[in-house]
């Protein structure tokens, strides 16, 4: 054998074997005869001896390895005796325990009692660390296999959790432990990041009642929020798929909402919309959904997830709004009594229709109704009888025309219809014949049968007007001349009305004037009698002394002053000032006279015209017998039985009442022996005859006997002539006025009459003077 | 041309003591070199499989066997005198 040296060791058994058991016995040292070149050689029992300086060499690269493992793990890491003393510590440990100066000999930390530090913890983190020292007391004592507690150390400027675990050295017996910080503040607060954010979510669509789901395609699992169950009323277990899911969706929207879901997925982007489902309790329910899809690496789409939302209060709520919105419109543009398009409506209509026939060339027509008489239905049968009565009206007239017309009304008892396609001016005729039959039929209210008629005015497009205001206006004026002409009169416009209309509306504001400015006067007629051919009274006839206009007769101002209510003021000043004058020349010493005095039938209405009269007479002190009311006969025939009632109550008062214009109307015998009456006054119309038509004088005569018959005074009016003076008298008509005798006049001229001179006054009844 | 003969060594070691890295990173290194894509080596670690090395009657590590191409030889030590070891080898009249 060759004694090995620089040379390969060959291997020849036998040699070997003895060399290795003559080693083994003298004890040389195996690394000197080897040169350093074997670790290990085997004894003849094949068991392996390590050379020594292969074990030291083991030991020493092993202890390299694991301690630059250990310092390699970004854990804490300490190994602690029995007693919690801390052996041997990491690269991270030390470098922690001298940022905390936990330094001791010989190196940072070793040598302190681990669990000492932990029981003498105080304050914040104390009860973590008292936690920590006993369990790893039980891991020394073998009690417990291992040990591990999650713990937070924070600091003002950061918060940091950490995982502490222990391990024994040895299972059997332990001898010591590894304790092991881990740094998990990233984990942890990832971790309590997504679950805030996972809670807050929740918390989100709970208070949003937004249901959440998630569907996989692939497996057609679902995956709903407990706001999706609620919502669909499915029970918190119920498996959900696309079968389960569909079968809930409203039939009819479920094409439209699959096929947003598809358009969804073959977009690989999102979509949203509104179905309806009826829930599993049968509960029918609005809702909202918004979806996407979830793509994976390969741009696949995997999931679709997305939200629902209940809204179906929302849509009911905007359903009433949209409803009570335009119920708001309707009202504003409708008559809330018959329902019929108002003024605005009708406006807007009339203004669309002239647009139209412009450029058609055609014709508008507008007719304004007014009901003849309808205060007087409201009078005697009450307003809500009114009302149903303007109802039947309104329905009656929609009955009657197209339905492209319009039928509208405009307060109180006017309706104004709009023909918004007329051919021929007769069309327009045609139509408010219609219209006038309509309402003159008998309307059937609450057990009434009703009768009434109105009178119609219309006005054409683009003959009468070219807006909306000017038709209506022109439509009005034609109106009021309808009314002249008598009940269910039509009347269509025509450019002279306007100048009437003008003239109409000047009177009527400078009569609202005329009052305060002292502009009307009395002027006397005195009435004489036949027999003694003495003054036996006087007639106050008003006269208007129009500053700018001059003598304005009543035939042209009272009419208007009845239609516009001022007549009750004037009428009540000419009462009181007929009754003071009457006084004045009493009191002058003027033989006893009686003061006749017109009242219309505004006046005789107003609800106080008895109690006023009779505060005027005691006010001025004078009888009332010498005052005499006259009213016309048209006036007793609109209401005789109301007209009688009064009349008694004047009369009751000592007041006497003359029935004027007699004969004029359409006065039934019958009618005249129920009034309480005094006089009668024959129209001047019939005293003419005697002049001018000698052979037709029945009618006075049967006025005079008619008089006597009823014992009433029968008083002439309008005597001209010497002729009819003689034909009265001998037809023993009591008294008699007129131009023979004198104009009316002012009272400064009234009081000369009484002159003895004047012809027509016998010396015999000149007891005054 | 003949075809270059495959050569199959065994290569005994005590875990990763210094000798026997030393002659495992010797062992790729001549392989590398001569060897290139006609070499297998196996490595037994006689500390996991104590009984093979006692049935190979290997008694010192690193040992080196070379199975084939014959004869069948063994090498005890780092391999680190690299001439001897091509020489005993027979790896030298391949490399010209």
């Amino acid at each position: 054998m060759n004694p090995i040296g620089k040379t390969p060791l060959l291997d020849h058994d036998a040699e070997v074997s003895a060399l290795v058991d003559m080693l083994l016995k003298t004890g040389r040292r195996l690394e000197e005869l080897t040169a350093g070149e074997v670790d290990t050689v085997f004894d003849s029992d094949g068991r392996a001896l390590m050379l020594r300086g292969t074990q030291e060499q083991l030991r020493r690269s092993e202890l390299a390895r694991e301690c630059a493992i250990l310092d390699a793990i970004p854990a804490s890491i300490v190994l602690i005796g029995k007693k919690g003393e801390i052996l041997t510590a990491n690269q991270s440990w030390r470098r922690i325990a001298l940022a905390n100066q936990l330094q001791a000999a010989p190196g940072p930390g070793i040598g302190l009692n681990y669990l000492e530090t932990c029981d003498k913890a105080r304050g914040d983190g104390s009860s973590d660390a008292h936690l920590a020292s006993s369990g790893i007391r039980a891991v020394l004592n073998g009690t417990r296999k291992s040990f591990s507690l999650e713990y937070r150390s924070h600091s003002p400027q950061e918060q940091r959790w950490f995982q502490l675990t222990a391990t024994p050295l040895a299972d059997d017996h332990p001898s010591g432990a590894v304790l092991m910080h881990i740094d998990i503040t990233a984990t942890k607060q990832a971790e309590v990041k997504l679950m805030l954010l996972s809670e807050r979510l929740s918390l989100a669509t709970a208070i949003a009642k937004v249901g959440v789901w998630d569907w996989d395609v692939a497996t057609d699992v679902h995956t709903w929020d407990p706001t999706m169950f609620a919502m669909y009323d499915f029970k918190p277990g119920d498996h959900i798929n696309y079968r389960k899911w569909s079968s809930s969706v409203y039939p009819e929207d479920l094409p439209g909402v699959e096929a947003a879901l598809r358009r969804t997925i073959d977009d690989k982007g999102d979509g949203s919309g509104d179905f309806r489902i009826v829930s599993a309790n049968g509960t029918l329910k609005n809702i909202s959904f918004a979806e996407r899809v979830v793509l994976d690496q390969s741009t696949n789409v995997v999931r679709v997830i997305g939200v629902n939302v209940d809204v179906t209060e929302r849509r009911a709520a905007e359903l009433a709004l949209r409803q009570s919105e335009e119920r708001m419109k309707h009202l504003a543009a409708h008559d809330f009594l018959t329902g019929l398009p108002n003024r605005m409506l009708l406006n807007d209509r009339i203004g669309r229709a002239i647009e139209l026939a412009r450029r058609n060339h055609k014709k508008v027509a507008v007719l304004f109704l007014d009901m003849d008489g309808f205060k007087h239905i409201n009078d005697s049968l009450g307003h809500p009888t009114g009302d149903m009565l303007l109802q039947a009206i309104g329905k009656h007239l929609l009955d009657c025309v197209r339905a492209s017309d319009t039928v509208s009304r405009q307060g109180g008892d006017e309706f104004i219809v709009l023909l918004p396609e007329v051919n021929h001016p007769q069309d327009t005729a045609a139509a408010a014949r219609r219209m006038l039959e309509a309402v003159a039929g008998v309307h059937s209210i609450s057990q009434h049968d009703l009768q009434i008629t109105c009178c119609i005015g219309a006005s054409v497009y683009p003959d009468d007007g070219h807006d909306a205001e000017a038709l209506i206006k022109n439509a009005d004026t034609a109106l009021y001349q309808a009314k002249e002409n008598g009940q269910s009169s039509f009347q269509l416009f025509d450019s002279a009305m306007n100048v009437r209309a003008v003239e109409r509306q000047f009177i009527e504001q400078s009569l609202r004037r005329a009052l305060v400015r002292s502009e009307f006067e009395l002027h006397y007629q005195p009435i004489v009698s036949l027999k003694t051919r003495a003054i036996t009274g006087a007639e106050a006839l008003i006269r208007w002394n129009h500053p700018t206009r001059g003598l304005i007769s009543p035939a042209q101002f009272i009419a208007i002053a009845e239609d516009s209510g001022l007549i009750l003021p004037i009428g009540a000043w000419v009462i009181e000032k007929a009754c003071r004058q009457l006084r004045e020349w009493l009191d002058a010493g003027l033989p006893e006279m009686t003061m006749s005095v017109n009242v219309s039938g505004l006046q005789f209405q107003s609800g106080n015209f008895v109690e006023s009269l009779s505060a005027i007479l005691l006010d001025i002190g004078l009888d009332p017998t010498v005052l005499e009311l006259e009213v016309t006969e048209s006036l007793l025939m609109k209401r005789p039985d109301f007209a009688a009632s009064i009349l008694r109550a004047v009369r009751e008062k000592g007041v006497r009442v003359a029935i004027d214009d007699f004969g004029t109307g359409y006065s039934s015998l019958s009618y005249l022996t129920r009034l309480p009456l005094d006089t009668l006054k024959i129209d001047q119309s019939f005293v003419r005859q005697i002049t001018t038509t000698p052979n037709e004088t029945s009618i006075v005569t049967a006025i005079i006997g008619m008089g006597q018959s009823l014992r009433l005074r029968v008083v002439a009016e309008g005597v001209e002539t010497a002729e009819e003076l003689a034909f009265l008298s001998a037809h023993d008509c009591d008294e008699a006025q007129g131009f023979y005798f004198s104009r009316p006049v002012p009272p400064a001229e009234f009081v000369k009459l009484f002159d003895l001179s004047h012809p027509w006054i016998r010396p015999a009844s000149a007891n005054a003077f | 041309m003949s075809r270059a003969p495959r050569f199959k060594f065994r290569l005994y070691v005590a875990g990763d003591t210094e000798n026997s890295a030393q002659a495992l990173s010797n062992l790729t290194a001549l392989c590398g070199k001569y060897l290139a894509n006609r070499h297998d080596i196996e490595l037994v670690d006689v500390f996991r499989e104590p009984d093979r090395a006692l049935a190979d009657r290997i008694f010192m590590t690193p040992t080196l066997v070379k199975l084939s191409p014959a004869p069948a030889l063994r090498i005890i030590g780092t391999l680190g005198q690299t001439q001897s070891v091509i020489q005993t080898l027979g790896l030298g009249t391949l490399a010209t």
